[in-house]
């Protein structure tokens, strides 16, 4: 037995558990620890009467439910998702900020109230060239202030002798394909081109005019051949196309057809000038803006001012430097233009914006093609009182009977060329006037019908009625726009200045729009022209 | 003051000093009426079937038997008694002699608050659940008072002063049963030769000792005597008991950086008292050294029965002045 143990020298439970838990006065706690220090046992019990664990773990309590708004938990996710909506935003806001508007239609040609007297209106049979309004197409077509009357266009003026008095209207046709002009064709235009179009009915001038009501008086003013032929694209879609009162002149321009010659088109013009002012500055302004957000300038500035005619594109950047571009490369390519101007140039611009009216026969391909050729020619109105131009009148059914309203009407002489059209009205009744004698092909087609075709011998002074009834078929929409409402009356033959114009008149119609010149003015007020973009002259 | 050996009837059992002031309670007017219902009232005394009376008389055993928290010798006010007495454990202490006296309400209560835990703590303990409830069992058999002495129930409660806390109590009872277990059960094999300590076996034939050796044995043991109880506490813990720097911290109620920092310029200021107590005994400094990196297979020194029994005055002998301060300590 150790010596340690003996009865009487250890500290009992109570002592050991006092200094355990530090509840021993100093002088039994030195005392006690003398002893431990001797005594293995004690030190034994000492240890082994610790609690397991000093500091017992705390239940774990159930966290206190926390409301979800509490703290920062969603700080960080509605951070990261403002910080993922301010671009957003900022992008639908420039989305936002380019001219999308309303489908506002392009504003082609504008009518003119015939300066000679109208025949009495009962007359006038209803053609298919009447004024029938388009509700449908009413909200989407901007209001047009009501503009004064058009002057005579000196650039077109009506044929000699009959010239402003004689109300003519000028059936017209591209001598190269003679195809109409369908929504198929316009589907492929680009939207771009849309828009751009739709920009350039703000630019009419104030001669245009628009029946009230009518809706007509639209159309695409195709400004310079540089423009559509540099794109090589009109823009007109199907439901503008089927806006097209059936009233009034209708113009279909299709400069791919003029960059391609694939396509034709059908033109009705009155004899008065079209009041459209050239939309070429519009576009080209559009087509600036739209290029500006995406030109990479080989100086890497940002660019200060651009001008475009759709073939070239110049553009300024904020150091001052021009460069110019061809529409061959997309404006992926960029030279430098060397400066003749002293001093810096601070804008570049298209001169001659608001100076170079386009007429409407200017959009037809032939003109695209051969600028060159067209000068304003005043455009042979047809002979009156010829005596030999007949007419073709007839009713438009579906096969129960029924009138089909807005149904075209294409008449296509021997070599398929369009020689007239029209639209029949709310009763289906259609009248193609002035034809000349020969054999024709009348066609007649409307959405969710078969396409009708029907040869026609058309004798001198003849008026043949056509009744053709359309069997349901495919949606098939043709777009052929009339012009005025005829003026002829056939049974009097008074409006014999009513006749066909040959297609080798069609260049004539028209004045080819000069061609665009660059301007850029400098700091001091100096303004250079280009035609090009290359060689500069100063402008007086 | 006067031991008593309450608990143990066998020679080598570890045994509870009492006071003989338990033996003759004090009277309860010995404290203020106001006082000691003050503190009946706190205890909830007469919720475990404990009367006033025999509330004040174990308050008044326990004060007389401690002087009321001061040394042996110093009188106590009747502030520093009610200072006293509040600061025990009032609601366990009249829990444990209630169940010392065998009220059934108390026993409820304690069975109710301690069984479960006092299970757990033996299995703790005793390092096995059939060890550790077998001991829980005979704590319980043994708390109940089923050992007798002149015809009335011993029980160990009885020895509970209120001071630390019940739980407290009754794990260090319990550690202190299985250390009697164990010695029962190894009452041929001390304790100390259960230790790793591997000392050298005694050498049948002494051989004489060198002088510097003699030196080195005389400045070990009178170094370690010199220590102070709670320094040497921290050696015999750390070096013989192999115990933790955690387990000793928490004995210490320190942290455990404190004490390694401790015992680490403990053993240095050893080291350089061993070196001074061997040049104040003649040899030199280098002398000195050399003595000190003698290898301790070669040292006739018993380090365990040097610094175990540096303290040779029993702990019941509460007069004894503390050792000075360890040389080298601040």
């Amino acid at each position: 037995m150790s010596q340690h143990h003996q009865s009487g020298h250890h500290p009992d439970a109570d002592q050991l558990n006092a200094f355990v838990e530090h509840a021993l006065p100093p002088h039994e706690r030195e005392h006690t620890l003398a002893h431990l220090a001797a005594c293995p046992a004690c030190r034994a019990i000492v240890a082994l009467s610790l609690p397991l664990d000093e500091a017992p773990a705390k239940p774990h309590a159930r966290p206190a439910r926390k409301p979800w708004f509490s703290g920062w938990n969603l700080a960080w996710p509605v951070a990261a998702a403002f910080a993922a909506l301010v671009p957003l935003v900022y992008f639908v806001h420039r989305s936002a900020g380019t001219p999308a508007g309303p489908a506002a239609p392009i504003q082609m040609a504008q009518s003119q109230p015939p300066a000679a007297p109208e025949p009495p209106a009962a007359a006038q049979p209803p053609t298919a060239t009447a004024p029938s309004p388009r509700p449908a197409m009413e909200h989407n077509r901007p209001a047009e202030p009501s503009t004064p009357p058009p002057t005579a266009a000196p650039a077109m003026p009506a044929s000699p002798g009959a010239a402003a008095k004689t109300p003519a209207y000028l059936d017209t046709q591209d001598a190269s394909t003679g195809g109409t002009i369908e929504n198929e064709l316009y589907s492929q235009l680009p939207l771009a081109m849309n828009r751009a179009a739709r920009n350039a009915s703000p630019k009419m001038r104030p001669g245009a005019q628009s029946k009230p009501g009518s809706g007509a008086g639209q159309g695409a003013g195709n400004g310079s051949s540089g423009v559509y032929g540099g794109t090589g694209q009109t823009n007109l879609n199907e439901n503008y196309l089927e806006a097209m009162p059936t009233a009034n002149m209708a113009a279909s321009a299709d400069a791919a057809s003029a960059a391609t010659g694939a396509a034709a088109a059908t033109v009705a013009v009155t004899n008065a000038p079209p009041q459209l002012e050239t939309t070429n500055a519009a576009v080209a302004e559009l087509l600036s803006e739209d290029r500006a957000r995406t030109i990479r300038l080989p100086s890497g500035l940002p660019t200060l001012s651009t001008a475009s005619s759709g073939r070239v594109t110049l553009a300024l950047d904020s150091a001052h430097a021009l460069f110019v571009s061809d529409s061959d490369d997309g404006g992926r390519r960029w030279r430098p233009v060397p400066a003749p101007w002293q001093g810096r140039a601070v804008r570049v611009d298209l001169a001659g914006h608001a100076a170079a009216p386009v007429h409407m026969a200017a959009l037809g391909a032939g003109l695209a093609r051969s600028p060159a050729a067209f000068s304003p020619l005043p455009v042979p109105a047809p002979a009156p009182n010829s005596g030999i131009a007949g007419s073709i009148a007839g009713v438009i059914t579906d096969p129960a009977g029924a009138f089909i309203p807005n149904a075209s009407i294409v008449v296509t002489d021997a070599a398929r060329q369009d020689v007239a059209s029209a639209r029949t009205d709310s009763a289906g009744r259609y009248r193609i006037d002035s034809l000349a004698p020969g054999h024709y092909r009348l066609t007649a087609f409307a959405p969710g019908f078969q396409r009708l075709e029907q040869p026609i011998a058309l004798e001198p002074a003849q008026r043949n009625q056509v009744d053709l009834a359309l069997q349901i078929g495919a949606d098939t929409t043709t777009v052929t726009v009339t012009d005025a409402p005829p003026r002829i009356d056939t049974a009097t033959r008074s409006q014999a200045a009513n006749k066909a114009v040959a297609p080798a008149v069609i260049p004539q119609v028209a004045a080819m729009p000069p061609a665009p010149l660059f301007e850029v003015t400098t700091e001091s007020g100096d303004r250079w022209t280009s035609p090009d973009g290359q060689t500069w002259t100063r402008r007086p | 003051m006067e031991v008593v050996d309450t608990a143990s009837s066998q020679p080598g059992d570890l045994v509870l000093t009492l006071p003989a002031a338990q033996a003759t309670p004090a009277p309860a007017s010995a404290l203020p009426a106001t006082l000691l219902d003050a503190l009946w009232q706190a205890a909830e005394a007469d919720s475990c079937g404990l009367t006033l009376q025999e509330f004040g008389a174990v308050l008044a055993s326990i004060g007389a038997k401690f002087n009321h928290g001061l040394p042996p010798g110093a009188l106590a006010d009747p502030a520093r008694k009610a200072a006293f007495f509040r600061a025990l454990r009032l609601p366990d202490l009249a829990l444990a002699h209630a169940c010392a006296l065998g009220r059934e309400a108390a026993w409820q209560r304690f069975l109710a608050l301690y069984r479960s835990a006092l299970t757990q703590a033996a299995i703790a303990i005793a390092g096995s659940a059939t060890l550790g409830h077998d001991l829980a069992e005979s704590l319980y058999a043994e708390l109940y008072g089923l050992r007798q002495r002149d015809g009335l129930r011993q029980s160990p409660l009885a020895s509970y002063s209120g001071r630390g806390s019940l739980l407290g109590w009754l794990r260090t009872t319990l550690a202190q049963r299985h250390v009697d277990h164990h010695r029962r059960t190894h009452r041929e094999t001390p304790l100390d030769n259960l230790d790793t300590f591997d000392a050298p076996a005694a050498n049948p034939a002494p051989q004489p000792v060198p002088a510097e050796l003699a030196h080195l044995t005389h400045a070990v043991a009178h170094t370690l005597q010199a220590l102070a109880a709670e320094d040497r506490y921290l050696l015999a813990a750390y070096f013989l008991d192999r115990q933790t720097l955690l387990q000793i911290a928490r004995i210490l109620h320190v942290h455990e950086a404190t004490v390694s920092r401790r015992i680490q310029r403990l053993t240095a200021s050893l080291r350089q008292h061993l070196l001074t107590t061997l040049q104040a005994s003649g040899l030199s400094r280098r002398a000195a050294e050399e003595a000190l990196g003698t290898d301790p297979r070669d040292i006739e020194i018993n380090l365990r029965a040097l610094l175990q029994t540096s303290q040779p005055a029993p702990f019941s002998d509460k007069t004894t002045p503390a050792p000075t301060a360890a040389p080298g300590q601040p």
